[in-house]
């Protein structure tokens, strides 16, 4: 090459690197400095020491004062300079979500998803309704610690109103269900919560090799850093949790034969069968499970359901490295596990049904190490054993021969293969290669697959919703948000836009099938009046003359039924309130990133 | 007089058009006797490439077609035998080498191959034999280094030492007849003059009658015993070159022959008379004669009927109604 | 000729490292990472999602993490952890678990054996196809295969591959919908559906070229050589005819790669196009950046073994 290249590329080399450079060098956005509010909290902890035993000298105090307020205004500074910065990019005023329930506890929900300290919301409304939000958080604590469904079945409504009326945080659309295709030779069971267990399914045809398909790449095996669908729906046949949910929701003994609550609610002890065995011979013990919660909780594995567990003693500390162990978890003796919880926690039971209570065993982890979730090295103390694994590409269970309860399970082998394009799954489904296809189906072809006997529909809890931006302009109103939430015809939508029609629509958060749903007793239904009223009513606080001129953002993301669904809402929004919407939308890993970046550190405030 | 080794009666070539039937010879006829060098001379169009393709019969038959006539080989018709014997024929007994040497070698293939692709069809050459030989007949073209020449690619060699390699192509099987249709139009001068020379010894050599396809009169001063002029696809004038740059007698060679710059008549100020007007469409032949339109000495005979090719003096023939010896006006003549 | 492709090589190798400098910035710079959600698409706690990118050295500036990365990839050939099928190496998702094993059956040799069979299948029919067309020109044979091209080029494989699904297998149940490696049966919509695209290009491209090579003076002279027609075709007119042919074969090669994506996709074909989809949409750096690196070696070493064959078979061209 002549020299005169090189030097070009030489350049191209060097302006590249600077490129990367500026990326990593950050554009100078503020950080609020986590060390610094570690630096405050230890000052607080000390002023408060001093001020109640008196061990320091005024000016000792005055000066510890005097930093901590310093460290305060440059937090403030610092947020406010974030907040503007980030303003230009969070300007939504409405965005899009969903949220499958884990277990048949409303809290999973109320709180878990729309709860002021919840990471999984975006409408900031627990910096606005700051009295709002003192009131739910006592009912949340209150619920939490009824163990009687009734009574704490009312308290989750109370705190679902405030959220769905009082503040109109969020708006909800739709509630899910479990839409699949299984073939009509097979006995299936599905439980509203977690994965099915095909060991409790069989053939009316007797035979024994079942076919399935998933729709994406197995993220992992690994027990407890699996947290998705796909991920559980493989852990679930060949990991054995003490309880197991049935298809009504109710839990029945699995690895465990029963348990004790204490008087108090904070005690559990579990007792586990006798003669459960690993796939390996060596019999499953209460310390594997001690093992399980532990490493569920492992400062170092960064799992993301540890949070479950915050509620045993000392969990949080031992999960954010503070301690280093869990006393609360223990093996009293073989075949006893004993967990310890902070406080009564009305739906712990529901836990034990829960991938948080699998078990692990360490010595084959510590023997094989990254490779322990292979075959050949993976065991199971479940009713599968893995016997191939091709990432990308399938997967084989064979019945685990050592299972206690082998004589039962009915298909000896399971074959699930990934297919990641709908249209494909489907087509494999119709063509007789897949008894049950979890691999998703096009939209399209669900109108003319409904009422066909391979088409269920099972229960799955949960709400389709939207979030409203409380701090945003418009939508920081409440009356306007009540115009927002009262002029979309869901029914409508769901007919005749996703022609789904044994969907039903939501007017509230807490879903169907859990005990405490008020149907459109909570919530605002589809009244155009009660609309234009609640419009005017804004437009006259605010003086605006014409609704025209009233812009709002809609963000949501690409896939699935959400083009169809929230262009519907978009054109509603815009004939029934005459205001002008402009939709967003984006494809998940960006649209989640926004909208986290959205909420650092609550980082509202317009 | 050496026998006949080719007699062309009345050869007729056509061609189907969209725009109308191309009538590009019209009633050829002449012999070639063994060894003899003839010359056709003509304009471009007037159908001298046209017959030599229709010798070879390489003419494209979909658009082409021989429509009438005899081409007697040693007795044989050529337009009456199969396709299968037409290819010994071809490049064994009648060779043809073309106007551009560049586009007519394949470029991807080397020399030598080229050669003894011929001879291992003609001759039953193969292997070293048949290389041996190619390398003969490159020398004797005169190309240095022949054998190792042999490997070298149309690409590698100049223009003129290209057409060189063409002839030895042409000439390695020994044919009887060699046709070169317009082989030194695209030379510049002095290798003009050096493949006329070659061509000449090698005639010597080997003893082939040519049929030397041209433009340029003036070439064939050297090569040719004798001429034939072509226009429109007929035969306008035959004679021995002698006869034909003494004294022609058909309207259309005196133009050629006027539009010659000539070394021998030169006045001062005199001017190169080219012919008034252009070539006639193929498609819409007159039904008198073709050069009607351009010649200065034209009757109303002329007009009404073609003239056949006649004998006015012995072995000198023309096609035309006027005796120009006669006609002549000084103006024209210059 | 060997300073040549010395010459080549070393600026292939420039040309890959650009490569993986564009496409580490490009990855920067797209908002969302691969922990912002999880495996479920879940948002994440933002303090797991801080400590998963520390886990990963994400946390690190740019340069550091790229130049951590290119060491790796160099001197180990390892590159990397899986972000997204956490139980995995890139390594193992691209080469199999144990390549040895099973060497055929790996992804990276399952994409290889979709596009180098469908690669013969499309210049196997597609030369053949247009030379018949030239020779029997504006005749039956010359429309019927123009009309075949012509559909090959205007349907995008997508759309040709869920065709052939529903026909094939749906409708007459001759063949499997999806898989690989099970059974040759499934090896025939896949290697179609990609190669007819090629094929159609090919064919078209060859009918272009007989037919000016066989209006070209040379082959007038080989026919006056005597020699037979069949030869005059094979010898002197398909040689010349095939250079520009095998001139386009590099850059088309490039529109087949991306071709391969949507075929593995439809057909469930566990080869790395379909690793390259998701790859990108879950933010899984490290198999983004493997798949590329792989798809670029892939195209560069082509098209340098398509210079090298144009050198070889037309003697005008010398290096």
């Amino acid at each position: 090459m002549s020299k005169k290249r090189w030097q070009y590329l030489v350049s191209a080399i060097i302006m590249t690197s600077f490129l990367l450079a500026a990326c990593g060098g950050g554009a100078a956005e503020p950080v609020v400095d986590t060390a610094a509010q570690d630096r405050i909290a230890a000052l607080e902890a000390e002023l408060a020491d001093a001020q109640s035993s008196g061990g320091l000298s005024d000016e000792a105090i005055a000066g510890l004062e005097s930093e901590l307020s310093e460290l305060n205004d440059n937090i403030g500074d610092l947020q406010s300079e974030l907040s503007t910065s980030r303003s230009a990019e969070c300007s939504y005023n409405a965005y899009r979500m969903g949220w499958v329930m884990d277990w048949a506890d409303a809290g999973n929900i109320v709180d878990t998803v729309f709860g002021p300290n919840s990471d999984f919301q975006y409408t900031f409304w627990q910096h606005n309704y700051p009295e709002l939000v003192e009131q739910f958080e006592a009912l949340t604590e209150s619920a939490y610690r009824n163990t009687d469904l009734e009574s704490r079945a009312a308290t989750w409504q109370e705190a679902e109103k405030i959220v769905v009326e009082d503040v109109v945080a969020v708006i909800p659309i739709q509630h899910y269900d479990r839409t699949t295709l299984v073939s009509t030779d097979v006995e299936f069971i599905f439980a509203p919560f977690g994965a099915p267990r095909l060991a409790q399914w069989s053939f009316n045809t007797g035979a024994t090799t079942f076919r399935t398909a998933v729709g994406a790449a197995i993220p992992t095996l690994d027990i407890q850093r699996s947290t998705d669908t796909t991920s559980s729906f493989m852990i679930y046949q060949l990991i054995d949790a003490p309880y197991k949910f049935n298809a009504d929701g109710t839990i029945s003994p699995l690895a465990a034969t029963s348990f004790d609550v204490s008087d108090d609610g904070t005690v559990f002890t579990i007792h586990l069968r006798e003669d459960a065995m690993w796939s390996d011979g060596v019999p499953v013990t209460a310390q594997h499970f001690v093992d399980g919660i532990s490493r569920l909780l492992s400062p170092d594995l960064a799992n993301d359901y540890a949070y479950v567990m915050f509620d045993i003693v000392g969990a949080a500390d031992y999960n954010s490295g503070d301690t280093d162990v869990l006393e609360a978890v223990v093996a009293l003796d073989d075949f006893t596990l004993q967990v310890t919880l902070t406080d009564a926690l009305s739906y712990f039971d529901s836990i034990l049904a829960f991938s948080t209570f699998h078990p692990v065993r360490l010595d084959v982890i510590g023997l094989h190490g990254d490779a322990w979730t292979q075959p050949g090295n993976f065991v199971s103390n479940g009713a599968y054993v893995l016997v191939e694994r091709n990432p990308g590409s399938n997967l084989v269970f064979e019945k685990n021969p050592l299972y206690w309860d082998a004589a039962n399970v009915q298909i000896e082998r399971i074959e699930v293969s990934i297919i990641q394009e709908p249209a494909t799954a489907l087509a494999a489904f119709e063509n007789g290669e897949l008894d049950y296809n979890a691999a998703g189906m096009p939209s399209e072809d669900i109108p003319r697959l409904v009422g066909t006997d391979e088409f269920i529909v099972t229960p799955r809890p949960g709400v389709y919703y939207m979030g409203l931006n409380t701090s945003a302009r418009h939508t920081d109103n409440i009356s306007f948000r009540r115009a927002l939430a009262s002029a979309i015809d869901k029914r409508s939508i769901i007919d005749n836009v996703s022609q789904t029609p044994w969907k039903l629509d939501a007017t509230g958060i807490i879903p169907p099938e859990i005990f405490g749903f008020q149907g459109d007793a909570v919530g605002y239904v589809f009244d155009l009046d009660a609309a234009m009223g609640y419009l005017n009513e804004y437009m006259n606080a605010e003086g605006i003359e014409d609704a025209g001129s009233i812009t709002i953002e809609l963000w949501y993301n690409k896939g699935g039924t959400n083009q169809e669904i929230l262009e519907a809402v978009e054109a509603m929004w815009e004939s029934n309130l005459g205001i002008d919407v402009r939709t967003v939308n984006v494809e998940w890993a960006t649209y989640l990133a926004t909208l986290e970046e959205c909420n650092v550190i609550g980082g509202g405030g317009f | 007089m050496p026998p006949k080794i080719l007699e062309l009666v009345n050869l007729v070539t056509r061609f189907h058009t969209d725009d109308g039937t191309v009538h590009a010879v019209n009633g050829v006829s002449y012999d070639l006797h063994e060894g003899e060098t003839i010359g056709i001379v003509g304009e471009s169009g007037c159908g001298k490439s046209v017959h030599a393709l229709s010798i070879m019969r390489l003419i494209p038959t979909p658009p082409g077609e021989i429509a009438g006539g005899e081409i007697l080989y040693q007795g044989t018709d050529l337009l009456k035998i199969s396709e299968d014997e037409m290819r010994k024929i071809r490049g064994g007994e009648i060779a043809i080498i073309f106007q551009d040497p560049m586009t007519s070698l394949n470029p991807v293939m080397t020399i030598g191959k080229q050669i003894t692709e011929a001879l291992n069809l003609h001759m039953d050459m193969h292997g070293e034999q048949a290389r041996e030989r190619a390398a003969e007949m490159l020398d004797l073209v005169g190309i240095p280094q022949a054998s190792d020449r042999l490997n070298s690619y149309p690409h590698e060699f100049s223009g003129g030492m290209r057409q060189r390699a063409m002839i030895a192509m042409a000439l390695s099987c020994a044919p009887s007849i060699l046709i070169a249709d317009e082989p030194t139009t695209a030379l510049d001068v002095t290798i003009q003059a050096q493949i006329l020379d070659l061509v000449g010894r090698l005639r010597e050599r080997l003893g082939m009658a040519i049929i030397w396809i041209t433009h340029d009169l003036g070439i064939m001063a050297g090569l040719a015993e004798r001429l034939m002029v072509m226009y429109a696809g007929f035969i306008v004038e035959r004679a021995s070159k002698h006869r034909v740059f003494a004294d022609p007698r058909h309207p259309y060679t005196l133009g050629l022959l006027n539009s010659l710059p000539r070394v021998d008549k030169r006045e001062s100020g005199s001017r190169l008379i080219p012919i008034v007007g252009r070539p006639p469409d193929l498609t819409m032949l007159p039904k008198g004669c073709p050069f009607y339109v351009r010649c200065p000495f034209s009757i109303e005979k002329c007009v009404a009927e073609n003239p056949p090719l006649l004998e006015i003096a012995p072995g000198h023939e023309i096609a035309c109604w006027v005796d120009v010896h006669e006609a002549a006006t000084h103006e024209v003549l210059g | 000729m060997f300073t040549f492709i010395v010459n080549r090589l070393v600026r292939s190798i420039i040309v890959i490292f650009l490569i993986s400098v564009v496409t580490f910035t490009f990855m920067q710079l797209v908002p969302g990472g691969p922990f912002g959600s999880d495996a479920g698409g879940r948002p994440r706690a933002p303090e797991i999602q801080r400590r998963l990118e520390a886990e990963y050295g994400l946390d690190r500036p740019p340069v550091e993490q790229y130049i951590t990365y290119m060491t790796k990839l160099v001197f180990q050939f390892d590159f990397g952890p899986s972000l997204r099928q956490i139980d995995f190496t890139v390594n193992q998702l691209l080469f199999g678990y144990d390549f040895w094993d099973d060497p055929l059956n790996t992804p990276v040799m399952i994409s290889a054996q979709l596009g180098l069979l469908s690669f013969f299948i499309a210049v196997g029919v597609g030369i053949p196809l247009g030379v018949v067309s030239a020779l029997y020109r504006n005749k039956l044979p010359d429309h019927a295969a123009m009309l075949v091209t012509t559909l090959g080029i205007s349907i995008p494989n997508f759309v040709l591959g869920l065709l052939m699904i529903l026909l094939f297998s749906l409708t007459l149940h001759w063949l499997p919908v999806y898989g690989w490696g099970d059974s040759w049966k499934q090896m025939v919509m896949p290697v179609i559906t990609l190669g007819t695209g090629g094929m159609a290009f090919i064919a078209r491209l060859t009918r272009a070229s007989v037919l000016e090579t066989l209006g070209q003076d040379y082959i007038r002279t080989a026919r006056a050589k005597g020699l037979k027609e069949r030869f005059v075709l094979a010898r002197h007119a398909l040689p010349n005819s095939l250079i520009p042919v095998i001139t386009v074969l590099g850059p088309l090669l490039a529109a087949w790669l991306t071709g391969t994506f949507f075929v593995e996709l439809i057909f469930a074909i566990p080869g790395i196009g379909k690793f390259f989809i998701t790859a990108v949409t879950d933010r899984d750096y490290s198999l983004i950046m493997g798949t590329i690196l792989i798809y670029s070696s892939v195209l560069v070493i082509a098209n340098l073994v398509v210079d090298i064959l144009y050198g070889v078979l037309d003697p005008r061209i010398r290096y």
